[in-house]
């Protein structure tokens, strides 16, 4: 059976096929990884914007809602009550099942009104303008920690969502689920996910309303019980901060990619607070007595990790929402400079 | 609405719904207004099964609280100006810290019967500590009634420490972390974790 010399392309002829093809798939690859980048982008640049206008949202509108919040085995619902104003925000949590605490916050103070232990504790409240870290307002210098994505969300508290997702590119931090009401940009839903991909940490509405007024009466504590012991921050009283506890010399040797040193106070202890814009850890450095028991190693409460050690008489504790690897691994870098 | 999930929500109310099937029944939650009202009563009549409906709770006791919180303000004095420059939006949580201390005490600590001495007016004996280490900044506006030391309000640690000086101080740091980084960027209300301190082992 002899070939048929007519189907067979001239040698010269084919190498120009060849050619074009290859050009084609090139071409065709390039366009592709082009798109890629650019919805990629698009999409990462939409889900910054998307948080942003969360976090705004928590803060100017007027909200009243209920809510169902896990954190490992614990099941609570809670309704919060938030109001916007000339006179800043003012903010009521209330548990609704389960003892029948309340946390009550304005501009001035935050008040813990705690009837299972029949005490209210009186602090100074912070303001929750904590700025940003430069890597949240650079799109290009987050998502070297952190891919960004907004997905169609479900149908939750009667409202329609929008779905962020933030997956960290280490496992130094933990991944985000953040669903957001479309109209509103607040939010409605989310998991903080591990490093094992499990949910540690959740939070869901069952139902919110938007009100254009919410009257004082709503944001007054209503509790009940017979009797309270009141405890009061008192940081400005003269000679308050006269015992300082530790000199402000300390500092972690190795922190994860992207984390930056956001704030450091010094008093009775020293708290530095290190954060890449989503993920945060806490360092603490407090004196023990010798008859104080120290924490020495890892401990866990839902999503939170510590890891503790003694240097000399000084107990360094690393609190944070991320791994236990990775307060283990700053805690134990932590030196006096 | 069926048997199993009507059984299945009263054990998400109760917290005694496996994980596993915990997001799901809180997916069918979502989606029904029915099983929204059924999640409600579900709440309604666990609190009042406990005795934790307070119909008497009265005006009385709520002007009591309203007061004390208008006077508490009396004791506040004028916000500190901080630098200028990029720290100028940071305020110190030193004073948070020492409020948690009690905080922690008051809300947190497990301790048994035999760790509560003293008087009823008597902060207990982890408060001792933590408040004698913050004797100037944190003291007792008022104690009242029996119930300040009653013990074993709060049996089940968070941590998993069971040295409850160790998980007070652990409680402290966590409220001072919260307040200044649990805003709306983590997704998480601040203090959720506060109030929705877990209560399972109190039965």
């Amino acid at each position: 059976m002899g070939t048929d010399l007519r189907s067979v392309p001239h040698p010269s002829l084919w190498r120009n096929m060849q050619a074009r093809m290859c050009l084609a798939i090139l071409g065709g690859w390039l366009c592709a990884i082009y798109t890629h980048a650019s919805i990629a982008g698009d999409t990462s640049d939409n889900a910054r914007q998307s948080l942003d206008r969360m976090a705004r949202a928590a803060q100017t509108l007027n909200y009243d809602g209920t809510f169902v919040y896990r954190n490992g085995s614990t099941m609570q619902s809670m309704r919060i009550i938030h109001r916007s104003g000339d006179e800043g925000e003012r903010e009521r949590l209330v548990a609704l099942s389960g003892a029948a605490r309340e946390v009550l916050r304005d501009r001035e103070r935050v008040t813990c009104i705690l009837p299972d232990r029949q005490s209210v504790v009186v602090a100074k409240s912070r303001p929750r303008n904590f700025p940003h870290s430069k890597l949240f307002e650079s799109n290009a210098g987050f998502a070297r920690f952190y891919t960004l994505s907004v997905h169609g969300g479900e149908r939750i508290a009667g409202r329609h969502t929008s779905l962020v997702a933030v997956d960290p590119h280490d496992r130094f931090r933990y991944g985000y689920r953040i669903w957001m009401d479309r109209d509103t940009g607040l939010l409605l839903r989310s998991e903080l996910i591990n490093e094992r991909g499990e949910i540690v940490e959740q939070l869901v509405y069952t139902n919110i309303d938007l009100p254009a007024r919410i009257p004082d009466e709503l944001l007054e504590p209503a509790i009940s019980g017979a009797g309270y012991t009141w405890y009061r921050d008192e940081e400005d009283e003269p000679g308050a901060a006269a015992t300082t506890n530790a000199e402000p010399n300390w500092y972690p040797g190795w922190l994860p990619d992207g984390f930056e040193l956001r704030e450091r106070t010094h008093d009775l202890v020293d708290h530095l607070v290190f954060s890449d814009g989503l993920a945060s850890v806490s360092v603490f450095i407090e004196r023990l007595d010798t008859t104080s028991k120290p924490l020495d190693g890892l401990d866990s409460m839902g999503a939170l990790n510590a890891y503790g050690s003694m240097v000399g008489e000084f107990q360094i504790t690393v609190v944070g929402e991320v791994p236990a690897a990775t307060v283990e691994r700053v805690g134990a870098s932590i030196t006096r400079r | 609405m069926n048997d199993k999930l009507k059984e299945e929500m009263s054990a998400l109310v109760d917290g005694e719904l496996e994980l596993r099937s915990t997001r799901e029944t809180i997916d069918v939650l979502l989606q029904s207004d029915e099983l929204r009202v059924h999640w409600s009563r579900c709440h309604v009549v666990r609190d009042v099964l406990r005795h934790k409906v307070y119909p008497d709770a009265g005006d009385q006791l709520r002007d009591r609280v309203r007061a004390q919180l208008a006077d508490e303000a009396l004791h506040f004095p004028p916000r500190r100006l901080m630098p200028r420059g990029w720290r100028n939006t940071l305020k110190p949580v030193a004073g948070l810290a020492l409020a948690a201390s009690v905080a922690v005490v008051a809300i947190l600590a497990v301790r048994g019967p035999q760790q509560l001495p003293g008087p009823p007016q008597t902060v207990q004996a982890p408060a001792t500590r933590v408040v004698a280490s913050t004797a100037s900044t944190i003291i007792p506006v008022s104690t009242t009634g029996e119930h300040a030391n009653r013990p074993g309000a709060l049996k089940r640690l968070q941590w998993s420490t069971t040295e409850p000086a160790v998980a007070n101080r652990l409680n402290a740091y966590l409220l001072n972390h919260s307040e200044l980084l649990g805003g709306p960027m983590s997704g998480m209300h601040p203090y959720a974790r506060i109030v929705g301190y877990d209560t399972t082992g109190q039965r």
